[in-house]
């Protein structure tokens, strides 16, 4: 099921990226990123995982060239994204895109499906004849029918309209593709389509996602490496398999023990739990962000901000109690299959 | 165990919208024993809403009950007056809602809501409810509940929202509680102390709890029996252990296919076709354009409820 | 936020603002035809003298420097003379201006008292005959011209049942008008005790507050009647019902939401009717402010004009600001 990352070449440096918004009316501002660095290298997927307000989007978007960071630098190759020269602009441009959450916004409701699927090809400036061969070419690619082209997006139903954003994304051979939340609006039947759909794209055309999700299950299931965002801070990091097997940071620990599989054998964990929820990012604790939430804290915890600590194999953990966690450590199900009984023998054709 | 709480027959309730008569419950039948948890699945759309907001008396125009019986407490609610209606919401049946913040008067402090209610049901003074009312934050884990009692609803992050709503639900020790939905805003970690909470606090309460979702996942682990609607109808009822193991629709197949990554096996059981129009419902087996099972005689007959196992209805002609 | 700060930042932004007004209409008011050295000196006047007193009044000079004149005139307090009155504007202004004020306050309140109640009735009961009567009513109300209003009534009830006095301003001329504190009779008799004065002042206020009131409770009424029923189909009033909670406290919940859009019309109908009594004050000749500035526009006496647009402004500007100060103490919200 895992993949292997192909380690060639880094495409995406993030280095002590930074965004705060201001808030309105005062002169404190939102803390939405605090220091984040990633990697990503060509054809891989790194997942950013976290909870709702944990600054996922706004790295994705900082990433995608649509937000400015305050601070810290985004290289895309060679290009600084934040302040790309004339020249490296046009070079940029198409390299990266962007896949939002709901289908729908990213599509002008009043533009065909093919005018949609070729306005980033437009931009780019590729030439008229060759633009609507390619858009031939990515709508098959996707699965989707060539009369979809001449309709419009509210005639399509929400799993089609991702995969119109998903064609339109990838129409000009973007070497990165920022997934931000792609599935989570879609039924799980449509859900398990785009899924695989974004597998096949990346195994033809070897393009790398930034993909950001709550849904573990499919993170697992897609990524190569997993970054766990907190508070505006990865706090874990490592391959796949590592963060699934060996959970070390109580965050992703907490997290990980509470996907609920549609089996009720399931055990629940109830180990290492969680209490109340993530602090505001206007007035930002001190110490470690998981502090208040977490049962092992204590009186460092709340005054130091942990330093990542690599506890092996490329797996990073900022967290200064790595060891007492081991004990609840423990391989995160995140489903793949039904119980056995009910899936195996069971044939279709009664 | 077995002494019944809620029983709800044949009921059918349609929206009478301009462009068609929206048949959203076509002879729903169901039982709720006491301290036991029903779930409720089902995909977007499949009545779900509508079930909850029937038993509560409150469908929105242009929707009407048009026929079957609720019977709660030897009664037939559908014959109950709007005072008694008043006395019995918020007492003997409450609901929980998704979206808690929108749900909260945006110009009162969450306590003084929870007083409100507690007020409506008891003959507790102002002092009482009060104290009943922190009581209540407490139970359901507000940490500071003196201070959370005077915030206003949008002060409050949605988990904390939902927690509110939760002690308003609760704050009357109601026979049934019907959560609609309620966990799906939520993040994980979140959603996961919610649910143990609520499930602690009804079964110390004795009460029954209707849960509704779309997260078969979340029903695998809360309910003690589920029910799986399809385009208005319960198209599988069984209990928990015995569903997940033995799942007897293929539509039950398809959904818990697709939780699964593996391809050969959701490719299986998985069909493209239209999701159910409710205005112009086919003749048959309205899962039958979708169905990897179906065949002639499903397009052309209504499919009754048949007990494939002791306790376990499937509506299907062909049940796996 | 606290309250201090937030009137604070609000009063800071009030200069600017009337300079802004002032300017506008200082230019505006530049454009009324006719030329007041022709109308003062009549016109068999010689070209001569008023060349001389179009010297002597500035009027010769460019614009820009007429209203730098204007605004440093203005910040010694002193509003110009009115040729008409031969009174500094600022006297005419502070005579006239409670009579409005007055007049304006007590109409408002008529529409108050019939357009809420109304709004909130239609919103409760969609359905039934006096819902219907009602929203005919609101619709009506609206598009009748009030001086017409004011002419009808003055036919009923006074020439007809002869129950309110004659409409000649705000009091019998045999009263002479109490002692002057606020400017307002109605205050000054009550506070004063002056107990005839008092009655006589009510009695001329009846019929023009009643025209002005009815007229605009249309604004009120419309506004009452689709946020409260907005509101009561809004999510909490849902959930309110579903919590088992008496229709009464719903519809009061509903109505405290609808509070800050209601009181938001009222304010504007406020200011507006300052300057848009004005009809209905030529057909009681109440002697208002209204009155008082449109004699200056039909006669190019330019100065009354300007402190009357300024002294709306200003009154207007208030009213905003107490509107605000609504707003914070109603809605958790604008606090933060
Ligand atoms: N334009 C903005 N102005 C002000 N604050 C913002 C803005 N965008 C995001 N934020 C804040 O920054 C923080 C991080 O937001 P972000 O959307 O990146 O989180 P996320 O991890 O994507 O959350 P979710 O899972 O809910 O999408 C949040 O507290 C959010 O309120
Ligand atoms: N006010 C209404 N007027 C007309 N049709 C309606 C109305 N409310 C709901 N419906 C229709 O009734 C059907 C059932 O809706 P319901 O809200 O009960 O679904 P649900 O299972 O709760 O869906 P979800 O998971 O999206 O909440 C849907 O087809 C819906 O379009
Ligand atoms: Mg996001
Ligand atoms: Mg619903």
């Amino acid at each position: 099921m895992q993949m292997s990352a192909p380690h060639v070449e880094s495409i995406l440096r993030v280095r002590d990226l930074v965004k705060h918004f201001p808030v309105a009316g005062s002169r404190q501002v939102v803390h939405a990123v605090n220091g984040v660095s990633l990697e990503v290298y060509r054809g891989e997927t790194v997942a950013l995982v976290g909870e709702s307000g944990s600054g996922k989007t706004t790295v994705g978007r900082c990433v995608a060239g649509l937000l400015r960071a305050t601070s810290g630098i985004v290289i895309f190759r060679d290009v600084e994204v934040n302040a790309p020269s004339k020249l490296d602009y046009r070079y940029m441009r198409g390299k990266i895109q962007l896949v939002f959450q709901e289908p729908g916004e990213s599509l002008d409701p009043k533009m065909r499906i093919e005018d949609s699927i070729a306005e980033p090809l437009r931009a780019a400036r590729w030439p008229g004849e060759r633009r609507a061969a390619r858009v031939l070419e990515v709508t098959e690619l996707v699965g989707l029918q060539v009369k979809v082209l001449r309709q419009y997006p509210w005639e399509l139903s929400a799993g089609q309209q991702q995969k119109v954003a998903i064609a339109r994304a990838i129409a000009t051979n973007p070497e990165l593709v920022v997934l931000d939340e792609p599935t989570s609006a879609l039924d799980p039947t449509a859900r398990a389509e785009i899924i695989e759909l974004l597998r096949t794209i990346q195994e033809k055309l070897g393009t790398a996602y930034l993909f950001i999700s709550h849904d573990l299950s499919t993170v697992r299931y897609i990524s190569h490496r997993v970054a766990v965002m907190y508070l505006g801070m990865i706090v874990e990091h490592g391959s796949t398999t590592e963060i699934f097997r060996r959970p070390t940071h109580p965050y992703t620990i907490g997290l990980l023990s509470s996907v609920m599989l549609p089996d009720p054998r399931q055990t629940l964990r109830r180990g290492l739990q969680l209490k109340g929820e993530i602090p505001s990012p206007i007035s930002l604790p001190q110490g470690c962000y998981l502090a208040s939430r977490c049962p092992l804290a204590d009186g460092r915890c709340r005054l130091e901000l942990p330093p990542a600590v690599d506890v092996g194999r490329g797996h990073f953990v900022h967290c200064f109690k790595h060891d007492e966690t081991r004990q609840f450590q423990f391989v995160a199900e995140t489903g793949g299959a039904l119980p056995a009984s009910a899936s195996q023998s069971v044939q279709p054709s009664p | 165990m077995s002494d019944v709480r809620l029983r709800v027959e044949n009921l059918h309730s349609y929206y009478f919208a301009h462009y068609g008569t929206v048949r959203a419950l076509r002879g729903v039948d169901l039982t709720l024993e006491a301290g036991s948890v029903l779930g409720v699945v089902g995909e977007s759309g499949s009545g779900k809403t509508t079930l909850a907001r029937s038993i509560m008396g409150l469908l929105p125009p242009p929707g009407r009950i048009v026929d079957g019986r609720i019977l709660f407490g030897g009664r037939d609610l559908r014959t109950l007056t709007p005072q008694e209606w008043q006395a019995l919401r918020g007492r003997d049946i409450a609901m929980i809602v998704p979206n808690p913040r929108g749900e909260l008067d945006p110009l009162l402090p969450v306590g003084e809501q929870l007083v409100a209610v507690i007020r409506a049901h008891t003959d507790k003074g102002h002092r009482e409810a009060r104290d009943l009312a922190l009581g209540m934050l407490r139970a359901v884990q507000i940490p500071d509940p003196e201070r959370r009692f005077r915030a206003y609803p949008h002060e409050l992050s949605g988990g904390m929202a939902q927690r509110v709503v939760i002690a308003i639900a609760l704050s009357c020790s109601p026979h049934i509680v019907i959560s609609d939905d309620a966990t799906s805003g939520l993040d994980v970690t979140v959603q996961a102390q919610i649910l143990s909470l609520l499930d602690d606090l009804v079964r110390q309460q004795a009460s029954s709890m209707i849960f509704i979702t779309r997260d078969l996942g979340v029903v695998a682990h809360v309910s003690d029996r589920v029910a799986i609607m399809y385009a208005g109808e319960i198209v599988e009822m069984a209990k928990t252990t015995e569903f997940f193991d033995h799942p007897a629709h293929p539509y039950s197949m398809m959904l818990l296919s697709a939780f699964t990554h593996d391809h050969a096996l959701r490719a299986r059981w998985t069909k493209e076709g239209d999701s159910p129009d409710l205005v112009r419902l086919p003749q048959g087996c309205p899962y039958a354009s979708r169905c990897v099972r179906a065949q002639p005689r499903c397009q052309a007959e209504r499919v009754p409820a048949v007990e494939v196992a002791p306790g376990h209805f499937v509506r299907c002609l062909y049940p796996l | 936020m606290t309250i201090f700060q937030y009137v604070a930042r609000r009063l800071a932004f009030i200069v600017p603002q009337l300079l802004g007004i002032v300017a506008v209409s200082f230019f505006l008011v530049s454009l009324i035809p006719g030329d007041p050295a022709v109308l003062m000196l009549g016109p068999l006047a010689s070209q001569d003298s008023i060349a001389k007193l179009h010297a002597s009044l500035g009027l010769n000079q460019p614009l820009a420097i007429r209203f730098l004149h204007y605004v440093w005139r203005l910040l010694h307090g002193d509003l110009g003379t009115s040729w008409q009155t031969q009174r500094p504007v600022l006297l005419d202004l502070l005579q006239r201006a409670p009579a409005t004020i007055e007049l304006v306050t007590y109409s408002l309140l008529v529409a108050i008292a019939v357009g809420i109640p109304l709004g909130v009735y239609t919103a409760v009961r969609t359905q039934g005959i006096p819902s219907k009567i009602a929203t005919m009513y609101g619709s009506v109300a609206g598009t009748i011209p009030d001086f017409w209003l004011g002419l009808v009534f003055i036919f009923i009830f006074y020439n007809r049942l002869h129950a309110v006095p004659a409409p000649t301003g705000r009091l019998d001329l045999a009263i002479p008008p109490p002692p002057t504190i606020t400017g307002f009779y109605t205050i000054d008799g009550l506070l004063t005790g002056d107990w005839t004065a008092l009655g006589s002042a009510l009695a001329h206020l009846a019929l023009p507050a009643l025209t002005l009131g009815l007229i605009n409770a249309g604004p009120i009424f419309a506004m009452t009647r689709s946020t409260v029923s907005r509101m009561l189909d809004s999510n909490f009033a849902a959930y309110a019902q579903l919590s088992g909670l008496p229709r009464s406290l719903i519809i009061m919940r509903a109505f405290r939401n609808a509070f800050p859009s209601i009181v938001t019309v009222i304010s504007v109908l406020y200011g507006f009717l300052i300057g848009g009594a004005v009809l209905i004050e030529f057909v009681f000749s109440w002697g208002g402010a209204g009155q008082y500035a449109v004699q200056g526009v039909l006669n190019a006496d330019i100065d009354p004009v300007l402190g009357f647009v300024l002294f709306s402004a200003i009154f207007s500007l208030v009213i905003y600001l107490a509107v605000d100060l609504i707003y914070f103490a109603l809605d958790p919200r604008v606090r933060r």
